[in-house]
């Protein structure tokens, strides 16, 4: 039962974390070039943590942060599930590549949650948004190993 | 099965992106998600707070007297400014029912807040103030700076507010040239926090570099008369019917610490 329970507190913990990160007030153009946390996160639980419901817990993540920072409700919720859907996918892979295999990865990642968080915003609000958004996969991609060191130190306390 | 696990939650997210868009369904689960999920700002404020509690505490006697001083020097000049401001405002009622005209200027209260945070989102222009359902405070109301409109709240948390500012593409505000009284609507650019553009003016109208334009209160939104921005820009093409003109917003978030947030009457 405890077994069971632990990817649960695991991702909880890390869901609270990684809130804290995306509401940190940060610059403009930091905030905008930022990683996705929240995905980051998610990628390394989804990874290294068997569970079942993952993509209902992906809808649950996307609408915490969704209310948080104020966006359209399910617009983080639709991209962390799909993007999670790709990394899912890949898992097995995923899980025995190397860490810049595994960069390569979460820049696909955060790309399809890049693009279906802009699509939802262009169809809604219209094609207006910062550049500097572009480059957030980019960011993702290089904090991959960052967030990968810290989370597996935190797994085995 | 695969199909179910991954597509339910797929349909659940379009579902809800369509009603948050269309409909207000769902305004009460977001305003009890949002309380559930506020101590995240309290957690990401606590180093502030403990900043300006140091700084409170170590602040000097003599800095609080001459702190003091000048403060009461800049109150004496806002109480002149006033009785000229409170004249003119008998003048134009006393004028007003000479002419058995029904507008009537509201006077308006306001409630004093604190900037918790500026921008956590990436496509919305927004500020956390220290302000929330517990004072109050509801959904649509305006928050003004010290020199002019800062936004209006979107979301509100018994302990903090979320308010969408002028700056934000999504806010559209109506506007009105204080030297002649040309209106448009203005709204933000996604690139530039710095700038407004105003939609909406012929491009046969007056309007020149330096031009302040106020709020105009048309729709009600925002209080009329508050300073939004001054013209920096003013372009004009052969085949557009309006001025494209740009604004640099008098208020900006660059070291804005306190807020007044207007009462509902």
């Amino acid at each position: 039962m405890m077994n069971t329970q632990r990817p649960y507190v695991f991702l909880a913990k890390i869901t609270f974390f990684a809130l804290i990160i995306s509401a940190l007030p940060l610059s403009q153009i930091v905030l905008e070039v930022s990683p996705f946390w929240l995905l980051l996160f998610f990628i390394y639980w989804l990874t290294y943590f068997p569970a079942k419901g993952r993509f209902f817990l992906a809808l649950l993540l996307g609408v915490l942060l969704d209310i948080l920072q104020g966006d359209i409700l399910g617009q983080n919720a639709l991209a962390l599930i799909l993007s999670g859907a790709f990394i899912a996918n890949v898992k097995q892979s995923f899980f025995v590549s190397n860490l810049s295999t595994q960069q390569v990865y979460v820049f696909i990642a955060s790309s399809i949650y890049l693009i279906l968080f802009l699509l939802v915003h262009s169809l809604i609000q219209g094609f207006n948004f910062s550049y500097y958004l572009l480059f957030a996969p980019l960011s993702g991609a290089l904090f991959w190993p960052l967030v990968k060191l810290a989370l597996s130190k935190c797994k085995h306390q | 099965m695969q199909f179910l696990k991954l597509f339910t939650p797929v349909f659940i997210a379009i579902f809800l992106i369509l009603s948050d868009y269309k409909f207000s369904y769902l305004d009460n689960v977001k305003q009890s998600i949002a309380k559930l999920i506020s101590p995240i700002y309290l957690v990401v404020n606590l180093p502030s707070q403990l900043y300006i509690w140091i700084d409170e505490q170590g602040t000097t006697k003599q800095t609080l007297l001459n702190q003091n001083k000048q403060l009461n020097g800049e109150l004496t000049r806002l109480k002149a400014n006033l009785q000229t401001h409170n004249a003119l405002l008998l003048e134009n009622q006393k004028l007003k029912q000479l002419l058995g005209a029904s507008y009537q200027i509201s006077s308006q209260k306001f409630i004093l807040g604190r900037v918790s945070s500026v921008s956590q989102s990436r496509l919305k222009k927004q500020i956390i103030i220290n302000k929330g359902s517990n004072d109050n405070l509801a959904v649509g109301q305006v928050v003004l700076g010290s020199k002019g409109v800062i936004g209006q709240i979107t979301q509100t948390t018994p302990l903090y507010s979320t308010v969408l500012m002028i700056t934000d593409p999504t806010q559209y505000v109506p506007i009105k040239n204080q030297r002649n009284g040309i209106r448009g609507i203005s709204k933000g650019v996604a690139s530039n926090q710095g700038r407004l553009v105003v939609n909406f003016i012929e491009s046969d109208f007056d309007v020149v570099l330096g031009d302040l334009f106020l709020t105009s209160a048309i729709g009600s939104k925002f209080p009329a008369g508050y300073p939004m921005g001054k013209v920096i820009h003013i372009e004009q093409h052969t085949d557009d019917p309006f001025l494209h003109i740009e604004l640099a917003p008098i208020q900006t978030t660059e070291q804005l610490e306190f807020v007044l947030i207007g009462e509902n009457d």
